[in-house]
């Protein structure tokens, strides 16, 4: 059942806002700007209703980015929604020195590098089995709409270091700049394109070895 | 040879491919997500802890800090004056007793006999003193 998106509110939205929010959320989310969305977050009566469309604005970009680490949609699902939840706490202290997008994608990468970490130490897999493991699970997976092509990319993304495969992902499916990855991950920009230059030379091999 | 990353390599065997990804999501699931998330949030504030008032931390601080002071005064009192006398029966009960050497009595006992004046410088004594010798073997 779908509630409809004014539910996020604390009760006290105006009329308005519900007909804004049902407005935007059937189909243009993104009339606002994040700032405007983070000034009327100040409000404490509109919060919610600024939540709601910071989540609907954002939740597509952040989901695939988590996905393409974790692979799989329940545990994908799962973290998404703690980066949100993680995001909701911590906008009061966001100072709007980064962009709310980049801050958003920070919370996702290290909550999704820290499910694998947790998957390894419940497993007791070391690094390579658990890539090996979501690299299987992409042929069992039903949520999977790929081609022979697509898969044989996947594949050969996993078999990178986790956090080449960040890059690799942010920088080729997003088409992230670089000093917005930079912000994101923490690394300077020299290192983010060698990182990218490296990873799509091993791509390449294991496609021409496979 | 120093490379030039300037450039981003392509992957020319998907250059037709776009780069589309393969993942798909349930039917309506990004319709039903802001609302989980807002499920979990209502959640989460029915949930959450008050924080304790800092009037509250301030007397728990001095409650900790008097019973601090009380216990570490109360401490050193015993330390110094004791309530209760060393005896004999408490030395041979913690097995002191038991732990002295019988000759190192009789030693200390044949030193404390060496030291014992010998009887002509007794008499010599008693005569200087003019006392009664007879009378004191009498009396022993």
């Amino acid at each position: 059942m779908s509630k409809k998106p004014n539910q996020l509110s604390n009760g006290k939205q105006t009329d308005s806002d519900e007909k804004a929010v049902a407005a935007r959320s059937s189909s243009a989310d993104h009339t606002y700007t994040d700032l405007e969305l983070l000034e009327i977050f100040q409000d404490p009566d509109r919060r919610h209703y600024a939540f709601n469309l910071i989540v609907r604005k954002h939740q597509q970009k952040i989901y695939y980015h988590v996905r393409r680490i974790v692979i799989d949609h329940d545990d994908a699902n799962d973290v998404v929604q703690n980066t949100f939840i993680k995001a909701w706490n911590g906008l009061d202290h966001f100072k709007g020195q980064s962009q709310l997008y980049t801050w958003l994608y920070r919370i996702a990468t290290n909550e999704s590098l820290n499910h694998l970490r947790k998957k390894r130490t419940s497993f007791f897999l070391p690094l390579v089995n658990v890539e090996k493991q979501l690299s299987e699970s992409l042929h069992e997976d039903p949520l999977l709409s790929a081609d022979q092509l697509q898969l044989k990319l996947q594949k050969a993304i996993l078999t990178l270091p986790e956090r080449q495969r960040v890059v690799f992902n942010m920088r080729y499916y997003d088409e992230m700049k670089y000093e917005e990855m930079a912000e994101i991950l923490g690394v300077t920009t020299g290192a983010l394109k060698a990182s990218y230059h490296h990873a799509v030379r091993k791509i390449e091999k294991y496609i021409t070895g496979n | 040879m120093e490379h030039n990353y300037d450039k981003d390599p392509e992957l020319p065997e998907f250059a037709n491919a776009g780069k589309q990804h393969p993942f798909t999501v349930p039917e309506g699931y990004f319709e039903r997500l802001p609302d989980t998330i807002s499920d979990k949030l209502q959640h989460q504030k029915g949930h959450r802890r008050q924080p304790v008032p800092r009037f509250v931390l301030a007397a728990a601080c001095l409650a900790i800090a008097l019973f601090l002071v009380f216990h570490f005064s109360h401490t050193s009192e015993v330390a110094t004056t004791p309530d209760f006398e060393i005896t004999p029966e408490h030395l041979s009960a913690a097995g002191y007793v038991s732990e002295i050497d019988e000759n190192m009595l009789v030693e200390a006992i044949s030193a404390d006999a060496l030291a014992t004046p010998d009887s002509s410088a007794i008499q010599d004594y008693l005569i200087d003193q003019k006392i009664d010798i007879s009378l004191i073997i009498k009396e022993l």
